[in-house]
């Protein structure tokens, strides 16, 4: 695999969150030092995030802007996630997933719509900070540790419910994945529930019959009763 | 006979009785060369993890580029060295005994679900699953593929 001179720069550069300072290393084979198809996410189909190496330091300060707490289908939605401090080294992957796994057309916006704040450096004129990857059915993003402090990615609610896995890393530079500080965030988003009967209706359902059945018979028993007892008197 | 002396004679005919007869041990013998090109990326890559199998505290420990370095000097993208494939191998390879051979080996059961003939895996992942879904799984066929060649 060839890489352009800037890939090779980044990757002997000394002050970087992720072991995989590129981050086309991750999808690279364990023995020439890649992740091996791993991207640490967190997720289901990923299994372990990042705190499965590193360990001991301060965690990261992201930020995850709240979402709806239900989801309509077919609406696109929007995850934020932002961070104070970003001159330090700090580096994050996530990943939304539905139940089968799939990515629910995630997006990431356009390199050139970028704002400074997803950005290296922190600059209008800077790299993109903000990368995809697919992997089969799947959509990982991440962001390079290069002073960016703000991400925004949309996906689409599919009616199902929606894991989101976020893993970061805030490294301590001394090279070794100990004293780094990690961020493990997995949530539920659950679609809207939306009734399609109308309301409750006691003889709407399987249910229905047996338990109008006891209710007629608790009603006549309680006539009788009180029938009883207008006898007695 | 005196009446202890039944007893212990009869405890000794129990005991001989319920001896269990010797064995011989299966020695693994697994491919060093198969190990390197085909096992030791996979291992390295689902075990040598820095809290899991890349620690020096486990017996089973696996070292090497990406993961954990069996040398702290050695450079994370270095390639393997020769001490840590050799490490590897040794304790891969001692993972491959077991009562009945390598296919009942705490390498080949501990890392799959219990209802597939699993041993049980302290390390389940943040899921709570088993690091190899199903013996189907192909790094799992890989292992398992290098830990029974040629073993009847």
């Amino acid at each position: 695999m060839t890489r352009p001179w800037w890939v090779i720069a980044i990757l002997f550069a000394p002050t970087h969150a992720l072991a995989f300072s590129d981050h086309a290393m991750f999808g690279d084979p364990v023995k020439d030092g890649g992740g091996g198809g791993r991207y640490f996410t967190g997720s289901r189909a990923e299994k372990y995030s990042c705190s499965v190496c590193h360990q001991g330091g301060d965690a990261p300060d992201f930020v995850v802007d709240p979402l709806p707490e239900t989801l309509e289908a077919g609406t696109r939605y929007s995850l934020v996630i932002h961070w104070s401090d970003p001159e330090s080294p700090q580096a994050l992957q996530l990943e939304l997933a539905t139940e089968t796994g799939a990515d629910p057309s995630v997006m990431i916006p356009d390199a050139a719509a970028l704002p400074a704040t997803s950005r290296c450096e922190g600059s209008a004129t800077g790299l993109p900070a903000l990368y995809s990857v697919d992997i089969g059915n799947r959509r990982v993003v991440g962001v390079e540790d290069c002073g960016a402090s703000r991400i925004e990615v949309s996906f689409l609610a599919t009616g199902d419910p929606i894991e989101v896995s976020i893993g970061g890393v805030r490294s301590n530079e001394d090279e070794t994945p100990n004293g780094d500080g990690v961020f493990d965030k997995r949530f539920v988003l659950s679609p809207a529930l939306h009734s399609s009967g109308g309301g409750c209706s006691v003889g709407g359902g399987s249910s229905g019959a047996p338990l109008s059945i006891i209710l007629a018979w608790m009603l006549r028993r309680r006539r009788r009763s009180r029938s009883r007892k207008l006898g007695a008197d | 006979m005196r009446p202890v002396a039944f007893q212990f004679a009869a405890c000794v005919t129990v005991i001989a009785g319920c001896a269990i007869e010797p064995t011989t041990l299966d020695i693994p013998n697994a491919s060093p060369q198969v190990f390197e090109e085909v096992v030791y990326p996979i291992l390295l890559a689902d075990c040598g993890f820095n809290t899991c199998h890349g620690s020096k505290d486990r017996f089973f420990s696996v070292f090497g580029p990406g993961r954990a370095r069996l040398d702290a000097t050695t450079a994370a993208f270095d390639p393997p060295t020769s001490y840590e494939l050799a490490h590897s191998y040794t304790r891969a390879e001692s993972m491959l005994f077991g009562p009945r051979g390598p296919r009942s080996s705490l390498l080949i059961r501990k890392p799959v679900p219990i209802d597939q003939g699993g041993a049980g895996h302290k390390g389940d992942d943040l899921w709570g699953a088993p690091v190899y879904s199903s013996v189907d799984d192909p790094h799992f066929v890989a292992i398992y593929n290098w830990a029974t060649a040629g073993v009847p």
